[in-house]
């Protein structure tokens, strides 16, 4: 059965001084949550940008929510893009966000965003404290009421887990958690992060992206299948090396990610296999990939 | 309209509200009363040189910055359809709100003077001059905050305020000489700069999705 995508990418170019952003095709399927991973620079905000249509100077084609001939205009309503930096402006004010989104959304829901202010403790309970006054973690948060207060289709968040502290990440799965669960399949979440492992209950399908390009995607299960995580003793290191995707060791053993199919050359040495952490995963294929030099 | 006023409303913080619509009209009769103008053209003249200075500085405080490309804080709305129009609708709004607001605070002190000096009455030329010096005050508010809105910092609004006090003192001259031909170029002016004032913040809020580099 063919699966159906909320975003369908298709050789999406930009191009900045230094770096390329070049995705020939990109499927986000419906209904999950996609995480974006991938080293500073690699284009996840670029990526997002240009997919919630906040940058329109690319080339190539998107397609949303699996319907013909649209542009990101005409999906605004149903897209809900949050992200760090300039997201609102600093002088206003808990209180006029409110007043703004009612303008500028069609579906912003003001009971739900000062119920969800209050929940996250955004302002300590003073709608009149202006953005510039907020903590980085408490602008996330006001980002987050703003566009979980909408009737959306689709979240496209860019580092929401960064600023938070590790209770505020929970909660942040168990809201993104919620809003997929409600909306039956017609909902998806993407959304670029460094805290993998803090995201990784949430996240279902996974893109992995290094110099402006996917270098990995695939199902988190399925990731999980294909590579396996390798544990063995010094004495095989060498020999492990030269088969292991991603290989670090010291006198006492190694550990590294292997290739589901390559793990039959390991035959013959001591060692131990297990599943891979979605975390684990992406460091080992970001490796792979980086121009950053490990030892 | 009402949609208009929304946006207007919404982009405005409750203190500016305040310091634009109390403050400063209460402190600006307050000063009238405490240092009588000789006539009601000096008296016009007074609030337009104040109202110059004021709405550039205080203009900072809602569109500062909104020309700059990389200071373009503007995510928020860049994710609505509806984004660009509220800026658009805003910046109109307080476009008539100024005029509306100088206006009205003129009528109001040019009603009190003629009430606390009795003898004084309300000449053709100097209705006439008075209008000139509100339509002059608006064109060098509306000129010089296109300029301003390109840079970032209260300090430029600043230093811009005082070159628009520098046009009022320029402009008064010929709006007092030229009474009728002042008119109508300020007319013309204002209209055009309104237009074009508004044209330039919405080309450079566009570009903003656009990036420098591309």
């Amino acid at each position: 059965m063919e699966m159906a995508n909320v975003i369908e990418a298709c050789n999406i170019k930009k191009k900045y001084k230094g770096f390329q952003l070049d995705v020939p095709k990109c499927n986000i399927p419906k209904g999950f949550a996609t995480a974006l991973i991938g080293e500073n620079g690699a284009g996840k905000s670029t990526f997002l940008n240009i997919l919630s249509g906040i940058r329109l100077d690319y080339k190539g084609e998107i397609k949303y929510f699996d319907e013909q001939e649209q542009n990101v205009d005409q999906v605004k309503e149903r897209l809900g893009y949050a992200g760090p930096g300039n997201y609102f402006l600093p002088q206003w004010s808990i209180a006029q966000i409110e007043e703004v989104s009612e303008l500028l959304f069609q579906t912003f829901d003001a009971d739900r965003y000062q119920k969800l202010c209050q929940e996250l403790g955004i302002g300590g309970g003073d709608n009149r404290k202006k953005v510039s006054s907020l903590s980085d973690g408490n602008k996330m948060k006001l980002t987050l009421a703003a566009v979980l207060s909408r009737e959306t289709q689709c979240l496209l968040l860019d580092e929401p887990a960064s600023p938070l502290d590790p209770l505020m990440r929970d909660k942040l799965c168990e809201m993104l958690h919620e809003y997929l669960e409600e909306g039956n399949g017609e909902r998806s979440v993407v959304f670029s992060t460094h805290n993998i492992s803090d995201m990784e209950n949430v996240t279902d399908y996974c893109l992995i992206m290094e110099h402006g390009n996917i270098v990995e995607e695939g199902f988190v299960e399925d990731l999980k299948e294909k590579y396996i995580l390798v544990k063995g003793e010094a004495k095989d290191a060498e020999a492990a090396k030269s088969i292991l995707y991603s290989f670090s060791g010291n006198s006492y053993g190694f550990e590294g990610i292997c290739l589901a199919e390559n793990v039959d050359k390991l035959a013959g040495m001591d060692i131990q296999l297990e599943t891979p952490s979605l975390c684990q995963i992406s460091v080992a294929v970001m490796k792979a990939n980086t121009n950053l030099k490990f030892s | 309209m009402r949609r208009m006023i929304r946006s207007y409303l919404a982009l405005t913080p409750f203190l500016y509200r305040i310091v634009l619509f109390v403050f400063i009209p209460i402190a600006i009769i307050a000063m009238q009363q405490l240092f009588p103008m000789e006539d009601i053209v000096l008296c016009t003249f007074f609030i337009t040189l104040i109202m110059v200075f004021a709405e550039i500085l205080m203009d900072y405080w809602l569109f500062g910055g909104i020309s700059t490309r990389d200071g373009a804080k503007l995510e928020y709305l860049k994710t609505s359809n509806y984004g660009i129009k509220l800026m658009k609708n805003a910046l109109t709004i307080n476009m008539v709100r100024q005029l509306i607001e100088s206006s009205v605070m003129t009528i109001i002190n040019i009603i009190l003077f003629l009430v606390l000096n009795q003898g004084e009455s309300l000449r053709g030329k100097d209705v006439l001059v008075s209008t000139n010096l509100l339509l002059l005050e608006y064109v060098v508010v509306v000129m010089l905050l296109t300029v301003a809105r390109f840079f970032d910092g209260w300090q430029v609004n600043m230093f811009i305020s005082y070159a628009g006090v520098i046009l009022m003192l320029g402009g008064c001259y010929l709006v007092g000489k030229y009474v009728i031909i002042m008119f109508v170029l300020l007319v013309v002016l204002a209209l055009l700069l309104s237009a074009l004032s508004i044209n330039i913040a919405l080309k450079r809020v566009r570009e903003c999705y656009y990036d420098k580099a591309a």
